[in-house]
C-alpha cells in the first residue's frame, strides 16, 4: 500500500486542471467535490490504476462512518454513491487510450497506480474540473 | 527546463469566430507553439516516426502529456489547461526524424488580459 501524496496544481485562468501521473503511488489530486473530465492513457505499461471518489488517510485507506442496515433500499444507495472510497473507473490492466468521462465525485479526487514494476508504470493524463460553486 | 536559445517557436493563427487553434510538428526538440496560457485540447499522432518519445510540457516544464514510445492515435484532454504564461511546448526525441504530432488548443481571448 503506497502512502498518499497529495498533488497541488494551482487554478488555473481557464480551462480544467490537468495533472500528469507517470510513477506507481496514490496520488490526491483534489479534496472536494468536482468532475473527472478525461483519462488519457498514453502507456499501458504495466500495473493497475484505479481512481477513486475520496481521499485516503494517511495510512492509505478511506474512512468513513458505517452504512447503517435499517436505512431503506434509496437511502442505502444515495449513501453507497457518496462515500469516501468509491472507484469511480479501475483498470486492472491499464489500457491506453483517452478515456473521457465527465464523471462527478463527492468528496475528492484519488488517483491509485499499484503493481507492476517502477520503471514500466502506466503513463495516463488526469484532467478535471473542480467545483467552484453555483453561480445565479 | 531547456536552454531558451534551443526552443524554436512557432506562430499559429486562430480562425475568426473560434480561439481554436492547431499545427503539426515534425521536427526534433522543443517547440513552443503557444505563449500564454492556454488550454490543451488534444494530441493527435499521425506517424509514429521512428523510435520517438514526445512530451507536451508548461514553459517551466511541468509535463502534461507523455509518451515514452510514439503510437498513432488521438489523445483528447478536452481541456488541460496550461496554467504558465509562458506557454506550451512539445519535445520530441528521436532517431533521425520526428513523428507527426497534431497539439489543438484554445488560448484566452486578448480581452482576458
Amino acid at each position: 500500500m503506497f502512502k498518499p501524496e497529495r498533488i497541488i496544481v494551482p487554478q488555473p485562468p481557464m480551462g480544467c486542471k490537468c495533472f500528469l501521473i507517470e510513477k506507481p503511488g496514490m496520488f490526491v489530486l483534489e479534496e472536494g467535490p468536482g468532475t473527472l473530465i478525461t483519462d488519457a492513457c498514453t502507456h499501458a505499461g504495466a500495473g493497475a490504476l484505479t481512481i477513486i471518489d475520496g481521499v485516503p488517510n494517511e495510512q492509505g485507506f478511506f474512512p468513513d462512518e458505517p452504512i447503517r442496515e435499517h436505512y431503506d433500499e434509496v437511502m442505502f444507495h444515495e449513501l453507497m454513491g457518496k462515500r469516501h472510497g468509491r472507484e469511480m473507473v479501475r483498470f486492472p490492466v491499464v489500457v491506453m487510450g483517452s478515456w473521457m468521462l465527465n464523471a462527478g465525485f463527492h468528496n475528492g479526487l484519488t488517483i491509485s497506480v499499484a503493481g507492476g514494476h517502477s520503471d514500466l508504470s502506466p503513463i495516463a493524463t488526469i484532467v478535471w474540473m473542480p467545483f467552484r460553486g453555483v453561480r445565479a | 527546463m531547456p536552454d531558451w536559445r534551443n526552443i524554436v517557436d512557432e506562430y499559429v493563427p486562430c480562425a475568426p469566430g473560434s480561439l481554436m487553434r492547431s499545427c503539426t510538428i515534425e521536427r526534433l526538440g522543443f517547440t513552443r507553439v503557444c505563449r500564454r496560457a492556454c488550454e490543451l485540447y488534444s494530441v493527435q499522432i499521425l506517424s509514429a516516426g521512428p523510435w520517438v518519445r514526445a512530451r507536451v510540457l508548461t514553459f517551466s516544464g511541468r509535463p502534461l502529456w507523455f509518451q515514452p514510445s510514439t503510437f498513432t492515435g488521438s489523445f483528447v484532454l478536452m481541456a488541460g489547461t496550461c496554467e504558465d504564461e509562458g506557454g506550451l511546448m512539445l519535445e520530441m526525441d528521436g532517431k533521425d526524424r520526428g513523428a507527426s504530432i497534431v497539439l489543438n488548443w484554445r488560448e484566452a481571448d486578448v480581452r482576458m488580459y
